[in-house]
């Protein structure tokens, strides 16, 4: 039970990484060495056990989001800035969040461009109304 | 180049704080993971990240467009991680030997130290200790190809080494682990 095949191999053909020529060597190996498929079989399981997930999980501390204002911090540095201008950011951040649910409002851009050929069509609309209403002054003063 | 990516640039051109901050929330946990993984200690995993992040807001300003961002986060964690064992290997570890052939924490007095927990390991806690042994760069091959499931040649460009040493790192990162697993008898029964 000394087999000399290198093992390195049969990691390769697990990952699939092998020379096709060497793939069909190693195959027929496999069917001679029981040491081999010893060893195949315990690859396999370690591949297993490397690629789940699950042996990696970690929970996240709650340091992870108080770090953050410390780095931010240490990136902000180096552009001091005023009270006044800090305030001012503030505000226009808030302002420009404020609106900012309306670029993905389904149907705002359609309903603007009515609104716009809307005041177009305005003047004539209101052209119309004052010669009705002129129409109905004079019919009154007839009377 | 994802679309949030592309967000997140957009919006760092806008305003810059707005940008990192989105930056972080976006990668942290990814950046945290490699490096608690890599390191398996919660005080060391935070300096990393922080000191990722830090060199990523730093040299944010000559990000191009056109690249996106992730491998580049990928490249910044893997270096880190690796420099940072390198600065650190004066520190005493606790698995150091002392003269008489202990480990220091075994010395040290342990609630858990209990028959029962050396006796039974689950899989991921051997696992953990295998991976914790093994050199840094083989360690980071491993977690890169395993808990990643990266590509050989991603691995090669990250960790800037070439093909044939990823391969040579990834054989000996497995031999090592599944050596230890075997003597912590996971398998058996």
């Amino acid at each position: 039970m000394d087999c000399k095949l290198d093992k390195v191999l049969l990691q390769d053909l697990l990952e699939g990484t092998i020379d096709p020529v060497e793939r069909l060597f190693v195959e027929e190996h496999l069917k001679l060495c029981r040491e081999c498929r010893r060893e195949l079989t315990e690859l396999k399981l370690l591949f297993w056990d490397l690629n789940d997930k699950s042996n990696y999980d970690i929970s996240v501390p709650e340091e992870l989001d108080q770090i953050k204002d410390l780095i931010l911090e240490k990136a902000a540095g180096k552009t001091a800035k005023s009270t006044t201008e800090i305030i001012y950011d503030i505000q226009r951040q808030n302002l420009r969040a404020s609106g900012m649910f309306l670029d993905y409002v389904p149907g705002l851009k359609t309903s603007n461009m009515l609104v716009k050929e809307g005041v177009k069509a305005a003047p004539s609309a209101m052209l119309r109304m004052s010669k009705g209403l002129i129409k109905g002054t004079r019919f009154f003063l007839a009377k | 180049m994802d679309v949030s990516d592309a967000a997140v640039l957009k919006i760092y051109k806008k305003n810059k704080h707005q940008g990192l901050e989105l930056l972080y929330d976006r990668y942290n946990k990814y950046v945290y993971t490699i490096a608690y993984n890599y390191t398996h200690n919660k005080e060391d995993a935070l300096d990393l990240t922080q000191e990722v992040f830090i060199s990523i807001l730093k040299s944010m300003d000559n990000f191009k467009e056109e690249f996106s961002i992730l491998p580049w986060v990928k490249r910044i964690t893997v270096n880190k991680c690796l420099n940072f064992v390198r600065d650190r290997k004066e520190a005493v570890s606790l698995n150091q030997t002392v003269a008489a052939g202990n480990e220091i924490q075994d010395l040290i007095c342990s609630p858990n130290n209990t028959e029962s927990t050396t006796l039974y390991q689950d899989t991921r806690q051997s696992l953990e200790n295998a991976i914790k042994k093994l050199p840094p760069e083989e360690r980071m091959a491993l977690l890169l190809r395993h808990m990643k499931g990266m590509k050989y040649e991603e691995i090669a460009r990250i960790m800037n080494v070439p093909l044939g040493t990823v391969k040579t790192l990834l054989h000996r990162a497995r031999k090592t682990v599944k050596v230890s697993i075997v003597e912590d008898g996971i398998w058996e029964g």
